[in-house]
């Protein structure tokens, strides 16, 4: 809802206008536009000057003043035309910028190695994070371009038409952006702790939302409105102690503004009164510096409403660049395996959570053109061994070689094109059975092995309709189609390495016989890997390990 | 959603914002009308003292206005705060209503934005809808009336402009925004729920080499909000445009009017520069308005997609009057007694259980067998009174349709399959079951569920963070987290749904054995697609998969055989 005033000093951020494609065009467009604007400004000024002193102190008729007439119809007719021109202009390098922006850090994040990253918060990040940049682009940086135009004009006009005037406007304006910059710095810290207590809120709500059917089972829903009431109202408090002290900068500017322009009123009024100016050009001179004094602050105004709008954008741009500052998983070395079923070996292997102690140590070899039941007790690290295959666990200790290559000397996106690898919980796209079985094979499957493979591993109906969090098919049914997933990308990649982990939990006897037996059809000629405890995958085995 | 905002004080607080905004800019307003005022009054120079009035004013209004507006925003934003608060925790209170029949109809990534990003839009509809509109409305009236007063000819054009200004702009806006919200609204749910999906599958895509596939969907759904933006930008360019109009219109028409007045003399000369000057100040929140309107445009949207939670049926509602357990009789807790029970999934086309007899005696622990799709999960939630059912479910004699939901719960315990570990510590995962409970009775949990070795590894111990759904637990340790906290809970009767999932045979030997020691004396349904080692239950029912759904699922024969073990 409402931003916060980070510190001034970020508010041109350089990063932003180099990562944007066509945003130095863009700027150059609201350089024009604003010099445009204010010759508007100031010729509007001083017809409206012109005209006021004409009729009244030189008593002119209309007829005569009918040129100036038609003059500031044509000025205040192209001011508006200039600000629909600015806005359609600027919406369009902003939609660009921020879809550029999105692909970028995601594609970026995906490259990143897993760590405790929070999906609610990221997720927030990436789409009303960076939507956020809108107001940025679209109406905080043309009136910043604005505010750093019109109030040199303004003051050029005033100085050549009654330089005491220029002077009280000259000495305020320069108040607004000190003052600025300093309750900017005050507020800083709170206005990060304040998007990190937004991200921090959201998540709540989402992790909330999803277990609100445990909470129910004991009896807890309805007690966390108390929670959600006590949380939200802590946090109106903290914001609100803020925004007392942030929205002191718009009232220093309001203040400056206003007040200078009472005093140029009253010092050009107590002039005329002396005498100071006089005639039609003393009341035209006097009018024009009371309508130009308000313009000069007016885009400074305008900045402080939009900054506010847009400092949440920039807080999230903050973010998103140490996002991207973030180094990559390691790409590995240039070696490749062969094109048969490989010998897998783990030597003395030992992997680390943080705060958690070591996996037991592991040994094993796989060998060639055999499944290998890994029969581990829970919890023994039997996912992380088959991850760290696929390259997204790194040992602390011991090596892992494929055909005596160590896997740190392989080349990580060919290693992963010769696996089929199904994690226990396969991942799941919004679409059809048939559409998610498919990504198994990014180049793209012929039809009739998707539908082979969704019957092989008796995947629901291949028209389904799927969504992402899983809902639409049970735990078993999700399982198997990741089981179909991979055994399309067996057949289809003919890939030597097949890795499955826990493949038939959530099945019954029935199914889980008819699953395995596409199981060892597909095992055939490479080198298996299955994490599993159940008795009829053991069956299948050609060789158990448990440690 | 009615939200009653009086009888929380938050109407009243908006109302007060509204009253201190518009004399903010009705201060703009006098600032710059006795501005002029008094310039061209001070060049027919008069001596000083008639201008003492004029030059106070000017100094007055050159403060007042920058105060007011301060105070306005504080008061504002406080109640706007305060609205939402009454808001969040009015959905969340549905949604709690709602869950877990009622809820699956959303994915997960569009209910959040729909309980973040919609309460918030309707919260920006008050401060960025409501009340510039509230401010404008008064502002403009002042205005037309001052003018009015001075030149009557004057006051027509700028009550005219104003509104065409205010009209015009407003449809613009309100017309674009009605074209191209609903694009984004479906757009950007479908682009969180596509980011989300993304980063949550991130290793199994990137393994597959799939992430490019993902990113290129993400981005074609991206392009699909991006134009739809676009075409909201332009028509409020053009709305911005035509208030900019409508101002020069409302000056020039001023000038019109008022310089043949000054020369027929029905108007003083003196009061043409504040005729001129009044429409510049009047028109500063008119600008305002396409904003407004769309902004309160796009809160509608927000609140259309929340009142659909609002008005999705409950799955299983409370009964008016419930009837309540009596005092335990004599011979301890009462039995469950099930007679020819059918469950329906709300909006599904067929029953996912029909004709289940069953009977449940006090310390009974029966065993369920059958194939995915038997509908055993099915059971365990009509059991819980999540599900609305058919037939005869009776607790002790009450029929559960007559018994509060809540009611239920706190006799019956479910340890589901997809139970929910939350984003916290070990310790508060546990004690939701039972606030009160110490560590020590924790740990008791934790090491009848079998985690006695991983418990005993955690250097936090009971602080551990468990991560965000449970990631930085196995598969089986979540389960067994889940069971401990089930068996923490103590209920009557307990529902376990696989509790042996991810765990290996002698694990789960080891925990069922526990778990059946620990439930000595209750009523227990252990759900399980593998045999059960000897002891774990006093008997088997073994459940088939439901009739085809073609077939009328009502005249089946009984589907579930028991047998003695």
């Amino acid at each position: 809802m409402t931003a916060l005033s980070p510190p001034r000093e970020r508010t041109f951020d350089r990063r932003l206008l180099h990562r944007a494609k066509g945003a130095t065009p863009y700027i150059a467009v609201c350089v024009a536009i604003g010099t445009a604007t204010t010759a508007c400004v100031i010729a509007g000024a001083w017809l409206i000057a012109r005209l006021v002193s004409g009729a009244f102190a030189g008593g002119q008729s209309l007829e005569e003043l009918a040129p100036s007439l038609a003059a500031l119809a044509a000025v205040l007719g192209a001011r508006a035309l200039l600000a629909s021109v600015q806005e359609a202009a600027a919406h369009s390098a902003a939609a660009g910028v921020k879809t550029a922006l999105r692909r970028q850090v995601l594609a970026h994040l995906m490259r990143l190695p897993s760590t405790d990253r929070n999906t609610g918060e990221t997720t927030a990040l990436l789409v009303r994070g960076i939507d956020a940049l809108d107001a940025y682009f679209a109406r905080y940086l043309p009136q910043l371009v604005l505010a750093a135009i019109v109030p040199v004009g303004v003051l050029i006009t005033m100085a050549a038409a009654y330089p005491a005037a220029a002077l009280i406007v000259a000495l305020t304006l320069p108040l607004i952006p000190v003052f600025g910059i300093l309750i900017g710095l005050y507020t800083k810290t709170h206005a990060e702790r304040r998007w990190q207590s937004t991200a921090t809120l959201a998540h709540h709500f989402a992790d909330l939302v999803a277990g609100l059917p445990t909470l129910k089972a004991f009896g807890r829903a309805a007690a966390q409105v108390d929670s959600i009431r006590s949380t939200t109202g802590a946090y109106r408090k903290r914001t609100m102690s803020l925004l007392r002290v942030a929205f002191c900068s718009a009232l220093v500017l309001e203040l400056a503004a206003s007040l200078s322009v009472a005093i140029v009123a009253v010092t050009v009024g107590v002039q005329l009164v002396h005498g100071g100016l006089s005639g039609q050009i003393g009341l035209q001179t006097a009018l024009l510096v009371l309508i130009l004094a308000p313009e000069a602050y007016l885009p400074l105004r305008n900045v402080g409403a939009h900054y506010h709008a847009s400092a949440e954008g920039l807080a999230a741009a903050e973010r998103l660049f140490a996002v991207l500052d973030q180094r990559p998983e390691a790409s590995g070395g240039a070696s490749r395996i062969a094109d048969r079923a490989p010998v897998i070996l783990f030597r003395r292997t030992v992997f680390a959570y943080p705060g958690r102690e070591p996996l037991p140590e592991v040994s094993l070899t796989a060998p060639p053109g055999r499944i290998t039941v890994l029969t581990a007790r829970s919890g023994a690290g039997k996912s992380t061994l088959l991850a760290a295959l696929v390259g997204f666990r790194v040992p602390a200790s011991g090596a892992i070689e494929i055909d005596g290559t160590p896997l740190a000397e392989l080349d990580l996106t060919a290693l992963r094109r010769s696996i089929a690898w199904m994690p226990q919980r396969p991942a799941l796209v919004d679409g059809t059975v048939a559409d998610n079985v498919r990504l198994a094979v990014p180049d793209g499957a012929d039809e009739a092995a998707v539908a082979a493979a969704i019957a092989s591993a008796r995947a629901p109906e291949a028209g389904r309709r799927v969504s992402a969090d899983g809902s639409g098919v049970s735990a078993g049914e999700a399982a198997r189609i990741g089981l179909a997933r991979i055994l399309l990308r067996a057949e289809a990649l003919d890939t030597p390495i097949l890795l499955l982990d826990e493949p038939t939990a959530h099945l019954d006897a029935d199914t889980e016989q008819a699953v395995l037996a596409s199981i060892e059809t597909a095992a055939t000629g490479r080198t298996v890997l299955i994490a599993s405890h159940r008795p009829a995958v053991r069956a299948i085995a050609d060789l158990e390990v448990h440690w | 959603m009615k939200v009653t905002l009086w009888r929380t004080g938050v109407a009243p607080r908006l109302g007060l914002g509204a009253v201190l905004g518009a004399l903010s800019q009705l201060s703009a307003l006098a600032l710059l009308a006795v501005s002029g005022y008094l310039i061209s009054r001070a060049w027919q120079q008069p001596p000083i003292l008639y201008l003492m009035v004029a030059v106070t004013s000017v100094r007055l209004f050159g403060v007042s206005r920058g105060t007011l507006r301060y105070a306005e925003r504080l008061v504002s934003h406080d109640a706007a705060f305060r609205g939402l608060e009454r808001l969040r925790t009015a959905v969340y209170g549905r949604l709690v209503r709602l869950a877990p029949a009622g809820l699956p109809v959303w994915r997960s990534g569009d209910l959040q934005s729909r309980l973040i990003d919609d309460v918030d839009g309707v919260g920006d509809r008050w401060l960025r809808g409501t009340l510039p509109l509230a401010t404008a409305v008064i502002v403009a009236a002042a205005a037309v009336a001052l003018q009015s007063v001075l030149l009557p000819a004057a006051g027509a054009v700028l009550a005219a402009s104003i509104l065409a200004a205010a009209t015009l702009g407003p449809a613009l806006a309100s017309w674009a925004a009605r074209i191209a919200v609903r694009t984004t609204g479906s757009a950007r749910a479908d682009l969180t729920h596509g980011v989300q999906s993304c980063l949550a599958g991130r290793e199994e895509l990137v393994a597959s080499g799939a992430d490019r596939l993902a990113l290129d969907n993400i981005s074609a759904t991206d392009d699909r909000l991006r134009r739809a933006h676009a075409r909201i930008a332009w028509t409020a360019g053009l709305g911005e445009a035509v208030g900019l109009l409508a101002l020069a219109a409302a000056v020039c028409g001023a000038l019109y009017t008022g310089i043949p007045a000054v020369a027929e003399g029905t108007l003083d000369g003196v009061l043409l520069a504040v005729i001129t000057l009044v429409p510049l100040a009047a028109f500063e929140p008119v600008l305002a308005l396409p904003q407004a309107v769309q902004q309160t445009a796009i809160a509608k949207e927000c609140g259309r997609r929340l009142t659909e939670i609002t008005e999705m049926p409950e799955p299983r509602p409370d009964p008016a009057e419930p009837l309540e357990f009596g005092p335990e009789p004599a011979g301890g807790p009462a039995p469950i007694e099930i007679k020819r029970l059918s469950v329906t999934w709300p909006g599904a086309g067929a029953p996912a259980l029909t004709g289940l007899d069953l009977t449940l005696q006090p310390g009974e622990r029966v065993g369920i067998m059958g194939p995915s799709g038997a509908g055993k999960s099915t059971l365990a939630a009509a059991l819980m009174g999540f599900l609305p059912y058919e037939g005869s479910l009776r607790f002790g004699g009450i029929e559960l349709a007559e018994l509060d939901g809540d009611a239920v719960r706190a006799r019956v315990g479910l340890c589901s399959q997809n139970a929910h570990v939350f984003d916290t510590t070990l310790a508060e995962n546990l004690r939701i079951a039972r606030p009160g409970a110490d560590d020590d009775e924790l740990a008791r949990a934790l090491r009848r569920a079998g985690l006695r070795e991983w418990f005993d590894g955690l250097e936090e111990g009971l602080a551990t963070r468990l991560g965000e759904h449970g990631r930085a637990v196995s598969g089986g340790e979540r389960g067994r987290i889940a069971l401990a906290r089930c068996l923490l809970a103590d209920r009557e009767v307990l529902v376990l749904d696989e509790p042996d999932a991810h765990l290996d045979a002698a694990c789960a030997d080891r925990v069922l054995r526990n778990v059946a020691a620990a439930l000595e004396g209750k009523s227990a349904i252990i759900i399980t697609h593998r045999p059960l080692p000897e002891g774990v239950v006093d008997r088997v029912l073994r459940l088939d998969a439901p009739a085809p759904p073609l077939r009328d699922a009502r005249n089946d024969p009984l589907l579930g055989v028991a047998t003695g073990m």
